[in-house]
């Protein structure tokens, strides 16, 4: 009885800390050590730091500059987010129905070759698709058009393009699998008590896919709150975001502000995905 | 020999002392840092020729910018300081301000770097923390196809007739014409106000194309005819132009701004690495050495022992007069102003753009 007992907490226990223990300390420990660093550093501990001091934190969020720019990444990364699940979502309706191996191949090689792709060389790509005589105002410009040249990059327009394309992979993945979980019973049930093709999708497929849309948002929302190549390469100085200004004080040798800064971002990011993530499981949690 | 369990043992650590015998005398590892685009090819080229004549030495060279590597220097420093993240490296007066006065970088030695003797006295730095040997000067890059007649004046940068094509290197002081502008009117390092109403008061009247925050970006808008004109360094403009872009560099009347660079040996290598890295900084100053830099990065040598070919000393820019009027700047000062001056550019010019 003690060998099974012995041998039931093996497998209880130890197994799924064997498991996910590498993840753990390969994912937790940078991050909290990280934390506990810009804590530090936020509050006057660093060196060449005047010991503790809440001045920096105070300078910071008394300062309508500063606001400002955290508004602009909220905005820019909320913008982003919905346009890929715009986008992302019917890409994704589409994959999971696919029936030609060929096409799927197609399909996918398309959808996620970007990920293969350095963001920098993404960035400087949309760079020369955007600018003024580039590709899309060519295109615009020619007969019959004859349209523009519209500014398309150095602005919010260039960024919000950009970062749309470099991070829909990532709002298409969950989608594409809370999609493939769903019964195809269901829909045949539907479709057998008279419902229309927009009614299955808009009471059944839809409803059932919004715990994927969600992880979608939560995903793409924490990937463009913090870009930084992106708004750097196509914002041309007119898009504020704070990882800019993270960036620009670590450049000015100012640890303290860019720590508070960091730490803003961090708290911007986490309290939206909460939001999200209490709205998922309020409504989600009791039905699964 | 018998393959006995003893003599395979054997064997097996006389085969494991020699390889980490001689690892360890080709151990010594020196870390440079150099800059990117024309800066490049000569310290490479030299790095590969010492590296030949010296096979214990590996030189690992890392090429950025100051802006992006002085601080990880300096981060590198604050967590170990005998583990610099470079031995030395290529760095502007801007960042050499910064590193004297944060006790980033170690002066050099006089009887192992010889060579900096012949810098010229003015560019000597004090203690000799630092050997700065050449010069780049910032004035007006443009679009030739757009721009028939050459700039003449700091202030082409505000004529209507530009509005909206004009593009600025984002915080870069002395590469966007900041302090250059302030002097000019009135005001130096110590108050630039006059500078920053005038950069304010340009962005709102949407002067300004955009901020760019690499040579790259600003090669683009130029060649692409969406920017025409922007401040900005000769070293880098002339080599654009060498490859065939439509790109001038003008001599602003009101003088060029000047732009000190050289060699930084950084604190904490070990004594041989540092040993190492003046033996590097030494053969780098020799005449032909800075010669081919000069010629390859289009700077101005500010050695007593070199002198530019004739072709390359008739350029405009490099003329006894027009270095005579250049705009010299304190760096030192806009080191300690560059944080304050960052505040007043983004609540007054970057929110306006």
């Amino acid at each position: 009885m003690t060998g099974g007992k012995a041998l039931g907490t093996f497998r209880s226990f130890y197994v799924p800390a064997m498991l996910v223990g590498p993840a753990t300390l390969i994912v937790l420990i940078p991050f909290i050590a990280s934390l506990v660093v810009l804590g530090v550093y936020s509050v006057g501990f660093y060196p060449g730091g005047a010991g503790f001091d809440l001045g920096v934190w105070k300078t910071f969020l008394s300062d309508s500059y500063s606001w400002t720019v955290i508004f602009t990444s909220i905005r820019l990364a909320v913008i982003v987010t919905f346009f890929c699940l715009l986008i992302g979502y019917p890409v994704a309706c589409a994959l999971v129905r696919l029936d030609s191996m060929l096409m799927s191949i197609i399909a996918y090689t398309v959808i996620f070759s970007p990920l293969l792709m350095s963001v920098v060389v993404r960035s400087y790509g949309w760079l020369l698709l955007l600018s003024d005589s580039g590709f899309l105002n060519s295109l615009l410009g020619a007969w019959p058009l004859n349209l523009g040249p519209y500014r398309l990059i150095y602005n919010e327009i260039g960024v919000i393009i950009a970062l749309v394309h470099i991070l829909l992979p990532f709002a298409v993945l969950p989608l594409i699998t809370v999609l493939l979980q769903q019964p195809q019973q269901l829909r045949e049930a539907a479709a057998d008590l008279g419902a229309s093709p927009f009614a299955i999708f808009w009471k059944v497929t839809f409803p059932l896919s919004l715990p994927g849309v969600i992880v979608a948002a939560e995903i793409v929302f924490a990937l463009a709150v913090s870009a930084f190549v992106t708004p750097a390469v196509l914002g041309g100085g007119r898009v504020l975001n704070l990882s800019r200004l993270v960036y620009e004080n670590i450049g000015n040798i100012e640890w303290g502000l860019a720590a508070v800064q960091a730490l803003i971002l961090l708290i911007a990011a986490v309290g939206v995905l909460l939001i999200l993530e209490r709205f998922n499981r309020r409504t989600f949690g009791e039905k699964s | 020999m018998l393959l006995t369990r003893r003599n395979t043992l054997k064997a097996a650590a006389a085969t494991a002392f020699t390889l980490t015998a001689g690892r360890a005398m080709a151990a010594t590892r020196i870390s440079q840092f150099i800059w990117t685009g024309a800066q490049e090819p000569v310290p490479r080229k030299l790095a590969e020729a010492y590296m030949k004549a010296h096979p214990d030495v590996t030189i690992e060279l890392t090429a950025g910018t100051n802006a992006a590597m002085y601080p990880k220097i300096k981060a590198s420093l604050d967590i170990s300081a005998n583990d610099p993240l470079v031995n030395f490296g290529f760095f502007n007066l801007d960042a050499s301000a910064k590193g004297r006065t944060a006790n980033v970088f170690a002066p050099l030695d006089k009887t192992a770097v010889p060579n900096v003797e012949n810098i010229l006295d003015a560019y000597r730095q004090p203690d000799d923390i630092g050997a700065i040997f050449c010069m780049d000067v910032c004035g007006l890059v443009y679009n030739t196809d757009k721009i028939k007649e050459p700039p003449k004046s700091w202030n082409d940068l505000f004529d209507p007739k530009y509005k909206g094509k004009v593009a600025l290197f984002d915080y870069y002081w002395a590469g966007n014409g900041l302090v250059a502008l302030a002097k000019l009117n009135g005001g130096s390092e110590d108050n630039i106000e006059p500078g920053m109403k005038i950069y304010a008061d340009a962005a709102a009247a949407g002067q300004f194309h955009s901020l760019y925050t690499s040579n790259a970006q600003l090669q683009q808008l130029l060649v692409s005819g969406e920017v025409w004109i922007a401040p900005y360094f000769r070293g880098v403009a002339l080599p654009w132009a060498a490859g065939g872009a439509p790109i001038g560099y003008s001599v602003p009347t009101e003088g060029q701004v000047t732009f000190p660079e050289g060699f930084q040996l950084v604190r904490g290598g070990s004594a041989e690495q540092t040993r190492i890295s003046q033996e590097i900084i030494n053969l780098s100053l020799a005449p032909e050495a800075v010669l081919d830099y000069c010629k390859t990065a289009s700077v101005l040598p500010l050695m007593k022992n070199v002198t530019l070919p004739a072709d390359l000393a008739k350029d405009p820019a490099v003329q006894p007069e027009a270095l005579k009027s250049a705009i010299n700047l304190d760096y030192a000062k806009m080191a300690a102003n560059h944080t304050a001056w960052s505040d007043q550019w983004n609540k007054r010019v970057k929110v306006n753009l």
